[in-house]
């Protein structure tokens, strides 16, 4: 189809100034705003005054910024482990043909559905109460002591549980959605040939769920920096250093709290540029650490499995050495008839194999990326 | 194709740049309010961003308020409720050349974060006999921040230890009259404290939100808001022994078992216990009453005292006074009838709907009708003579509030001693 430059460019014009006013914008004022001492967002430039790196360093000296960057990376590595550890549990339990999926995947995804603030105040004024909470109440059934779980050493752990619990069921839908798409079969020939739930777990779903994961990991990144309502809810008036995010820290400084006069802007955009800067490098690790290919069922590897199994089905494995290249990623192939045949390196890479001829003798033979030789027989 | 492309991009740019130099010239008008008050006099309307939502009840009493000054003038009020969304919104809407007459806020935040968008009032208020009826602290207040009046504080509230009748009755701190016997000395209010575990109660209620308020109490009864402000921001915890003093209260409070034991409570949990009968007193702001009765359900009889005296350098008679504040926009084409409708509600019959309706302190000094919920307040409130700020001077310095709060929060778990809060203080500086 003939390309209508015209058409594009009409069409694209109204999203690309959007793009730029309402994002673009934004984003460079905010940078440049975390170079200058400013009390409000909207002042006025006149009243910029160009402190250099000053908001950064004042940033990573401040007790309550560090309290809020640990708090998050604890968020991000503990609650992660866990988060995506439950929640894949429940997604593969759910996969195994329990009864009632439907009834279950439901009722895990159900705190989703509710609002964080209701949520949290469940929590904090319900399970997590000193005198009449539900997790005390089991724990002296039990005979235990009760744990004060918002006192100063429990409150971020709390906090923790509390977000984990509100967050599970989400990941644990996409990742279900991930294991629905591998194709049935897969597991139907696993169980043919005798593997445990388990074993199948570890060699089909793991591996072919990793672009799975990596969404997952990246959504809950995003929901870590961004981590805002739990910790508003569990220091609902004054923010505390034990629940305290970036982000709450950050809205502190630019709006003022209750009877907090002065406001800095300035080192607010600081905070805004430092976690994009995190997210950045968090991405970047993500992508060389987790390669994006998508894992193929069919390889040179896996033809090779699959025709030693058929000459072993049929009694006929001494007919394996026999037009034969002991490299897998090379082929040969026989034209008996005509008397010749051809060695052929498949791969983009030099190959070193050994051939073997109708007869069983064979040869080293060392070969160029994607090299083709025809030899007589 | 990339040619044009490259014009569109170009463009776009250009016009992110312009809205960004646009930003920067939009502002130049400041302090062109000269010619405001001129043209009040032929307003048809006026538009008010308010701090309230249309289903609270201070909403529903503006709104009523707004429809009688309609009535009475011919002015009709423009009411945009914003909540308290206000706080985050209303500067980027003045510097964007909102079309506001009328706005409120906490007074404070109105007198300092957004004095330079108000008209100064004092024309208008002399003019009005506002003094005469005023609750003379608040628009002191104002002026102390603001240099000027700038705004009209209402709906007051103030600041000291609420508490039940029916503990006081119960733990016999009532005189031949029925009358509470309240302390006035920190000693008495030991004494007091004991009666009521004697009684079986918790004798103070304490919730984590408010641990920075009751230090902030203890400390500035000892040295003052100002000693208390330098101290924060200067630090020196360890060398002062005020600061250390007032830890030890709370620690001493703590093991005599006049707090709970789960004490600080997740808010609002430490505050109910007062409405469900178990706890006695809260240091606490004059809401707390229907606070407590709107969480709980209760129906008690609430009595006050002021914070007591600590032998330090300030009286009981000085407590946290706080309240909203209505401004007019420095840029207000109406300027006069946006100060009419302040005053027709900060004032007589409204002031008076609005401080019943909504439990609260009347700002007009000839509204002798206090709600029942806070009657008993009325006596300490007008022997209070000076005004702290929220947090007493503590807040003045943003860098070591959350840490503040954490050390707070141990000390008044009882894992902390006084020698260590001041030291894990200095800490931080």
């Amino acid at each position: 189809m003939k390309q209508d430059k015209e058409m594009i460019v009409t069409f694209l014009t109204p999203a690309v100034l959007c793009f730029c006013i309402m994002f673009l914008y934004p984003v460079i004022r905010t940078v440049f705003m975390s170079f200058f001492d400013v009390s409000t967002v909207t002042a006025s430039f006149d009243k910029w005054t160009f402190v250099g790196i000053d908001n950064f360093t004042a940033l990573w000296k401040n007790p309550s910024f560090k309290g809020a960057m640990f708090n998050i990376l604890r968020i991000w590595v503990v609650g992660g482990i866990v988060t995506l550890l439950i929640s894949l549990l429940m997604a593969v339990i759910l996969t195994s043909g329990v009864r009632g999926k439907a009834t279950f995947r439901a009722i895990i995804y159900l705190p989703n559905v509710i609002s964080a603030v209701a949520l949290a105040t469940m929590w904090t004024q319900y399970v997590f109460s000193d005198k009449y909470g539900m997790f005390n109440d089991i724990i002296q059934l039990f005979g235990g002591d009760p744990i004060k779980w918002l006192g100063s050493t429990m409150k971020f752990w709390s906090m923790l549980i509390a977000f984990i619990f509100g967050a599970v069921g989400y990941y644990m839908l996409i990742f279900l959605s991930g294991i629905e798409r591998i194709p049935a079969d897969l597991y139907e020939a696993a169980t043919i040939d005798g593997a445990s739930k388990v074993a199948q777990f570890r060699y089909i779903t793991l591996p072919l769920l990793r672009n799975v994961f990596k969404t997952n990991l990246t959504f809950w990144t995003i929901n870590t920096i961004t981590f805002f309502v739990w910790s508003k809810m569990f220091s609902p008036v004054t923010s505390e250093l034990s629940t305290i995010s970036p982000v709450v820290y950050m809205m502190n400084i630019v709006f003022g709290g209750k009877g907090i006069i002065e406001t800095q802007a300035g080192r607010g955009a600081a905070v805004g540029v430092t976690l994009a800067i995190m997210v950045m490098i968090v991405f970047g690790l993500m992508n060389m650490l987790i390669k994006d290919d998508d894992i193929e069922l069919y390889s040179f590897e896996n033809s090779r499995i699959l025709y030693r199994s058929i000459l072993w089905a049929s009694h006929s494995e001494d007919e394996l050495h026999k037009w034969f290249s002991s490299n897998f990623n090379v082929e040969v192939h026989a034209y008996v008839k005509n008397g010749k045949y051809c060695v052929v390196n498949n791969t983009y890479e030099p190959q070193s194999t050994t051939v073997y001829k109708g007869d069983g003798s064979s040869f080293e033979l060392d070969m160029d990326a994607n090299e083709i030789r025809w030899y007589e027989i | 194709m990339k040619k044009i492309l490259a014009i569109v991009l170009v463009l776009a740019m250009a016009l992110s740049l312009a809205a960004c130099g646009g930003d920067t010239g939009s502002s130049a008008p400041a302090g062109g309010s000269s010619a405001a008050g001129d043209s009040s006099t032929a307003a048809q309307s006026i538009t008010y961003w308010s701090m309230w939502t249309s289903e609270e009840p201070q909403g529903k009493v503006i709104a009523e308020a707004a429809a009688a000054f309609e009535a009475e003038t011919g002015i009709h009020v423009n009411i945009e409720w914003k909540g308290r969304d206000i706080t985050t919104v209303l500067a980027a809407a003045l510097d964007g050349g909102e079309s506001i007459d009328v706005f409120d806020d906490d007074f404070q935040r109105v007198s300092t974060q957004f004095s330079s968008y108000c008209y100064d009032l004092e024309d208008m208020a002399a003019a009005a006999g506002y003094e005469d009826f005023a609750v003379a602290a608040l628009p002191a207040a104002v002026r102390r921040w603001a240099g000027s009046l700038v705004c009209i504080p209402y709906q007051p509230y103030t600041s000291g230890v609420f508490f039940t009748m029916s503990s006081f009755e119960a733990a016999g701190l009532v005189d031949e009259e029925g009358n509470a016997i309240v302390p006035t000395t920190w000693d008495e209010l030991l004494t007091t404290c004991k009666a009521l575990k004697d009684a079986g109660y918790t004798a103070l209620a304490q919730d984590d939100a408010y641990t920075m308020y009751a230090y902030g109490f203890l400390l500035a009864r000892l040295i003052g808001q100002e000693a208390v402000s330098t101290l924060a921001k200067e630090g020196g915890w360890a060398e002062n022994e005020a600061a250390k003093q007032a830890a030890q209260a709370i620690v001493d409070l703590k093991e005599n078992g006049y707090l709970s034991s789960t004490s600080p409570d997740a808010y609002p949990a430490g505050e109910n216990e007062i409405g469900f009968g178990t706890a006695s007193m809260v240091i606490n702001a004059s809401w707390v009453p229907s606070e407590i009765t709107n969480n709980t359900d209760c129906d008690e009889t609430w009595g006050f005292f002021n914070f007591p005296d600590m032998g330090g350098t300030d009286p009981a008679t000085v407590a946290n006074i706080g309240a909203q504040a209505m401004a007019v926009n420095k840029n207000s084409a109406n300027a006069q009838a946006a100060f009419d409708f302040i005053m027709f509600i900060t004032s007589g019959e409204w002031d008076q709907t609005m401080a019943l309706e909504t439990s609260s302190i009347p700002v007009d000094t000839r509204n002798t009708e206090w709600p029942e919920m806070i009657a008993g307040v009325r006596d300490g409130f007008n022997a209070q003579t000076d005004v702290y700020d929220w947090n007493m001077g503590l807040n003045d310095n943003a860098d070591i509030k959350e840490s503040l709060t954490a050390y707070l929060a141990q000390l008044f778990e009882g894992t902390m001693t006084a020698q260590e809060f001041v030291d894990s203080m200095d800490a931080l500086y």
